[in-house]
């Protein structure tokens, strides 16, 4: 990749974090408490975005910047697995069963989630 | 994003100089893991870049809130740069999710299934080490 690119990448990094911050508090204040449900709302979503966008590629001709930029660079560092890490291990500290609940529920809408942008964006591309 | 004091109130929006530390702290976080990907391949198909990237920053996360639960101190703008910006970005879960369906759709179900087993198992664990690190550091000793 081109000194551009990486440049390029880490403005897309800038926003994807700020963005993935803003979500996180807006989720918090809309369920009126803080917890893992921001850092699972924005996996999910990244996740579909990034299934959508990864069969897109394999149809369409992208520049070939646009997907470190728009993958790696915004969705990877909108997206997180540490937090989600210890948000399970924070949770898992007060109730065993709810550290597992928020690993399962990553897994399971993350999952679905990337699986739902790929099927989406390959019927319609 | 993480935080050790999860009972607290619901959190405030971010001020002007919170989201200045999050974006240069997401600009560094997010870059070092691009170019670890750029520099490491992926043996037998497993993406190893990604699962460096995210069991060393799982680490180092847990590390850094052991610590802020032992000395009290929640770290402020500091937090926010290190914390929401570097360590949080260095990781990702989206490219776990687009590598495992990149494996499943391309016939290779034991790199699909293994893969996010071993990113999920050994992230929670080495996330626990470090956080049990830096808990107990520097707590009396027998």
């Amino acid at each position: 990749m081109s000194i551009g690119t990486y440049l390029a990448v880490a403005a897309a990094a800038s926003l994807g974090a700020v963005a993935r911050a803003w979500t996180d508090v807006a989720v918090a204040r809309l369920l009126g408490r803080p917890g893992p449900a921001g850092v699972l709302s924005v996996n999910a979503l990244g996740a579909a975005t990034a299934g959508a966008l990864a069969a897109a590629a394999a149809t369409l001709e992208f520049p070939a910047w646009f997907v470190p930029v728009v993958a790696a660079g915004f969705l990877g560092t909108y997206t997180t697995f540490s937090s989600w890490m210890l948000a399970a291990l924070q949770a898992g500290r007060s109730q065993v069963r709810v550290g597992i609940g928020v690993i399962v529920a990553g897994v399971a809408t993350g999952a679905v989630a990337v699986w739902a942008g790929w099927a989406l964006a390959t019927v319609l591309l | 994003m993480p935080d050790a004091n999860a009972h607290a109130a619901v959190p405030r929006w971010p001020s002007l100089a919170d989201i200045a530390a999050i974006a240069a702290g997401g600009a560094i976080g997010g870059t070092a893991r691009v170019v670890i990907g750029a520099l490491l391949s992926d043996p037998g198909g497993w993406p190893l870049a990604t699962l460096l990237a995210n069991l060393t920053g799982s680490f180092l996360l847990g590390a850094l809130i052991g610590l802020w639960s032992r000395t009290g101190l929640r770290a402020g703008r500091s937090g926010a740069f290190l914390a929401t910006g570097v360590l949080a970005s260095f990781t990702t879960f989206s490219a776990v999710a687009v590598e495992t369906m990149a494996a499943l759709s391309a016939g290779r179900t034991f790199v699909a299934a293994a893969y996010p087993t071993v990113s999920v198992a050994a992230g929670l664990a080495v996330a626990a080490v470090g956080l049990g690190l830096t808990s107990r550091v520097g707590r009396g000793a027998p």
